[in-house]
Order: C-alpha cells, then structure tokens, then sequence
C-alpha cells in the first residue's frame, strides 16, 4: 500500500520529524506499506510531518491525510513518544487496514 | 541526480588549475584548505536523498520531465521561490556553513530570463542555448559557479576606460566557432570544487563597453582558465581539527580568483555578446534572486550560532540571567526577521517574461541589507555571552599535551556538571562562525550595502506616499 510521507522544511522543529516516522515504519507489518516521498499519486494516506504547529505542509487536496504538527495531531496533543503510535492508529483508521500498533 | 559521494567522485576527473600557498593543488580532495568546502556542497546532493528533504530538495525539470536536484532547477512558480528557502535553511541547519551552490544557480535562472528579453529584441538564439545548457547540468547534476563581480580596478571608471582592460572579462576576438575571453573574475565561491562557471558582466554598460558585455559558460578546466584559492582567517587551523570549531564543513564557501586567459567559448555556450543595455538587467536579476538566499542560507546558519550561544551560556552557568535570555531574545528576533522576509520575496515572486519566477525586489533587496546588519549584531551578542575564550583559548595542541592538558582543562572549566572540552569546542564554533571571513560575506556577498540601498529607493513608491500625507493633512496639489 502506498503511503505519501511529506516533511516540512524544518526551520523550528518541536520533535524529531525523522524518528517519529521510523517508529511509525517500524510499527507497521513488514513490505506491506511503501513511503513515497516525491511521487504522490494514488497513495492510499498522506502523512504530512511539520515540525511545529504552524504545519506549512501543502498537500494534495484530494488526500486521505494525517497532519503532524510538533506535538499535535488533528488537534489532539501527544507527548512525542506517542505520537508515532497516533499516526498508526489514524492510518488504520483512514486505510480500513487493521494494524495492531 | 548525484549522491554526496558520487559528487565526490566527479571531482576527480576534473583537472581544474588550481593555486594556493604557492603551490599547485594537484588533488583538492587531499587538500585541507578545500576539503571542507567540498563536504558541505556535497551535502546539497545527499540531502535530495534524504527522506525528509527529498520534497524540498528535488524538482521535476520542466524540459526533460525527470526528478533533478533542485539546485539546478528553473524556478516555476511561487512554491519553488517559497521551498528555495526554505532548502537553503534546512542545509544552513546541517553544515553551519556557506555551502556555495546556490550562486550558480540563481545565475541560470538570471540568464534564462535576460536571454529570453535579448532574443525578443534582437532575434537571437541565445535562449535555446541557456536551455540546452541547464538540460546539461541537469542531467549531470553539475555544480555551477555563478560567476559575476569583475575585480573592476578603478570603481570611478566604466570597463572600457580601464587603464588595464583585464580588469573586467570581456572578449578578445570573435571567431566563426567561437569567441576567445580574457580578464578574471574575483570571490568566486565554490569554484575549486565546481564542474561549469557561468559568467554575467558585472556593472550597467553603455555602447562602447560592448565587448565586455558579455555571458557565457565554461568547465573550470578549461584550457586557460586558472584558480587562485583565497585565504582565510582560519587556514592553519585547517592542518588541526578541534581549533577550526567546524572541522568538517569550515568557514564560508572557499573563493577563488578565477582567471581567464585567452579562453575559447563556442558558440554554443555564449548567452550574450555585445548587448550592452541588456548588462545592467542581468546584473540586477542576479543579485534580486541571490538576496532573497541570505535571510534563508544565514537563518539556518545563524541558528545554529543561536544554539552554540545558548550551550554556552549553560556552560557558563549564566542562562538564566536575564540580560542572556534577552540577548538570546535579539538574537532570534533579527534571524527570523530575515527568513521572514526571504520566504515573503518567495510567497510574492511573480513570472518574469520567460516564465520563471522572480523574488520580489523590495523584499529580497530587505533581506540582504539586513543580513549586512544583523550578522555583525547577532555575532557581536555571540561574543558577549560566550565571554573572552573566544580569543585566548590555547591551542588544540597544548589541550593534547599531557601536562599542559590538564591545567586547561582545570582553568576552562565551566558550571558543574559540565564538560570542559565540550566548551572549549562550542567555543570555537563561535569563533569561527564570527570571525572576518564569514562576516565579510554577509557585507559584500549579492553585492555591497549600499547597492541594496540603490535598489530600495528604486522601487519605493515615493510620490504616492507623499499624496497620501497630502490628503491626510489637507493639502491639495
Ligand atoms: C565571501 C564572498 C563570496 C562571494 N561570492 C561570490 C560569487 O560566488 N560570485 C560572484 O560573482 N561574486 C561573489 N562575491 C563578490 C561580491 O558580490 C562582491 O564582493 C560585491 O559585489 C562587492 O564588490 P567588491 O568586493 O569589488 O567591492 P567594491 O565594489 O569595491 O565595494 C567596496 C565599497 O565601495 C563602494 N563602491 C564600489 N563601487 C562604487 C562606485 N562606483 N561608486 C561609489 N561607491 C562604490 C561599495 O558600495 C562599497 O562600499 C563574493 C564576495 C564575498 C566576500
């Protein structure tokens, strides 16, 4: 399944943008989800990763999307620890795929 | 697109003519003086690899439809002006240094505009050319040396009332096949590590400067063309490792004079010859676009300065001073201040004739007269709170002796529970990223103050200010 990762540009980063997406890779079962980091047509989620929460990531409209922005998730704060675990939840919630995190 | 490595790698074919210290550099990969400067251009290719940045850090190329680095890239829309930006701080955060590549590549997009205007005047073929010539770059992820300030001898003189006409580039014969060039050009940064220099005039140009009005590209080894590497404050340094504060990136970009003599060009790689009136364009296309850079090339180089400050300023156990917390309080004001109004001349670029976007001037002109400012200012708070190390620390070869060691380590030693050799080093990082070198760049780099300052008073709308006031106040004209 492929799933579109964009980060934003990083100027003033709250968390770790890169670790919190490998533990989301690290989450899901194995060759089963492809990141695309450039080519973002057809994929069944977008995760947009911006550091603070200004989230100056633009991304398609047309897009299923997790927005990360620092701590926050859809309005929803974590502590940065959990949030690779919210991202994995929302992708299972948007993909209809069961992924136990 | 290339990796870091293969980057690298590229360079060994060159065989670029190159000087310093007297010597002939046969191997610039082995040399100290410029290795730093070739890891910090190498991260502007691996970081089009990187997961995070691949967005930011690659572009489609609109003439052959494949992903290229974006460094190489026609600026399209208003995105690509907002994500150059926003590329150029991410690098600042990682090398803590000039990392040279974007001179060249606002030079493409400055030539690729005034060659489309030349054409349309004079139907020339020139743009074709600049295209054919970007579509090379881009397929071999080349690295570009924009190449513009002559070293121009008397300031008071026009080129061609020069005593010594070498003094700016200009063409020496014209053949069937080719022209023939001669003169130099002077700061070039990343040259010794560069594959191609795209040269621009310098100065506006009247009717008899014709054949200094002139454009064109050519691989640093070309026959005739030779380097002679600058100096920098920090050079011996470089035969160390700790006492260069930023071992593996170093201080500014590494700049060469770069001399032409007797080069030939073909016809091919010549992007303008004897259009004077179209000089002073060009001249003013490239410097808009490089100064929209250093409020995003600095911010990421500054923050990084902010953060040394900050360490320091715990390792000193003064943090929490009030006067530290403000001073660190202008520090981040005047950085975002300049990435603010970089990212506004890019949310605000609009098409020029050609297509490609353009920064907009009042903005990008802001951005760069501010840095002139705000370098010197944010290095000076650096100065004040990291205190006197800066200038007296001993050496990183006494650190190493075992007697002498010791007794710096017990005499630098900082707050409790700190490390004295980590504060030696953040010490030095402050150093070398406030010395001479890296602030003169900040002053003259995209052209001097007072040329932003020329370029502010040009486009500000004075006449209609003064109506404003006239209606406020009841006058009528
Ligand atoms: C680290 C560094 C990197 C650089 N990299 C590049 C590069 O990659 N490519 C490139 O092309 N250039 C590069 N430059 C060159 C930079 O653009 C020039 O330094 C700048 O344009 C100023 O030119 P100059 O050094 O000849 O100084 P000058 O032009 O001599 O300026 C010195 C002073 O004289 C004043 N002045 C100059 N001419 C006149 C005049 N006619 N009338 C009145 N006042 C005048 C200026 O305003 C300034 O105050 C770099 C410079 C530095 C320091």
């Amino acid at each position: 399944m492929k799933v579109g990762v964009k980060f934003c540009g990083g100027c003033n980063p709250y968390i770790d943008r890169k670790k919190v997406m490998e533990r989301v890779k690290n989450m899901l079962p194995p060759g089963k989800y492809k990141f695309e980091y450039f080519d973002w047509d057809d994929c069944a989620a977008f995760i947009a990763v911006n550091g603070c929460s200004l989230a100056c990531v633009r991304y398609p409209a047309s897009q299923k999307v997790i927005v990360v922005s620092g701590f926050e998730i859809e309005g929803k704060q974590y502590s940065e620890d959990s949030l690779a675990s919210a991202v994995v939840e929302k992708l299972s919630a948007l993909t209809g795929d069961k992924i136990a995190p | 697109m290339k990796t870091g490595q293969e980057y690298i790698q590229s360079l060994k074919k060159m065989k670029t003519e190159i000087y310093f210290m007297g010597e002939q550099i046969e191997n610039i990969l082995d040399s100290p003086y410029i290795r730093p400067h070739i890891n910090t251009a190498a991260v502007t290719y691996d970081i089009a690899f990187e997961p995070e940045t691949i967005d930011l850090a690659t572009a489609v190329s609109p003439y052959t439809g494949k992903k290229i680095n974006r460094f190489t890239h026609i600026q399209q829309d208003a995105e690509d002006m907002v994500k150059k930006s926003k590329l150029l701080r991410a690098i600042g955060q990682k090398t803590g240094t000039c990392f040279q590549r974007c001179v060249g590549w606002d030079a493409m997009n400055a030539v690729y505009s005034v060659s489309y205007e030349i054409d349309r005047k004079y139907g020339t073929k020139y743009q074709e050319k600049v295209i054919d010539f970007v579509k090379y770059i881009q397929e071999n992820d080349y690295m570009v040396v924009g190449g513009m300030t002559d070293p121009k001898g008397d300031r008071g003189l026009p080129p061609h009332q020069q005593p010594d006409p070498d003094v700016f580039v200009h063409v020496a014969e014209r053949r069937k096949d080719g022209i023939i060039v001669r003169g130099a050009k002077a700061h070039q940064t990343g040259a010794a590590n560069s594959h191609e220099i795209l040269v621009m005039p310098t100065v506006a140009m009247r009717a008899e400067d014709k054949d200094f009005a002139v454009s064109f590209a050519a691989p640093l080894d070309a026959p005739g063309v030779t380097l002679i590497f600058g100096r920098q404050t920090n050079d011996e340094r470089k035969l160390g490792k700790l006492d260069q504060g930023n071992p593996t990136y170093g201080v500014v970009g590494g700049e060469a004079l770069v001399i032409f003599n007797n080069v030939f060009v073909p016809w091919e790689r010549v992007f303008m010859c004897g259009e004077t009136e179209f000089a002073g364009m060009l001249v003013e296309r490239f410097a808009v676009y490089h100064r929209q850079n250093y409020g995003a090339c600095k911010a990421g180089v500054i923050d990084v300065l902010i953060g040394a400050s900050a360490a320091m300023a715990e390792y000193n156990g003064t943090a929490k001073a009030s006067h530290i917390r403000d001073k660190m309080i202008e520090m981040i004001l005047m950085n975002e201040t300049l990435h603010a109004s970089s990212l506004a001349a890019g949310y605000e670029s609009r098409p020029l004739p050609a297509g490609n976007y353009y920064p907009q001037t009042t903005y990008a002109n802001i951005t760069k007269q501010n840095i002139t400012r705000s370098h010197y200012e944010i290095s000076r708070l650096a100065h004040d709170i990291a205190g006197g190390l800066l200038a007296t620390l001993p050496t990183e070869f006494d650190l190493k002796d075992p007697v002498l060691g010791p007794l710096i380590l017990k005499y630098f030693a900082g707050a409790a529970d700190t490390n004295t050799l980590d504060r030696i080093k953040l010490a030095r990082l402050i150093e070398n990223m406030t010395g001479g070198t890296s602030l003169v760049e900040s002053m003259h780099g995209a052209g001097s103050p007072q040329a932003q300052r020329i370029g502010l008073l040009k486009n500000a709308n004075l006449k209609q200010f003064k109506q404003m006031a006239q209606k406020i106040c009841g006058i009528t004209p």
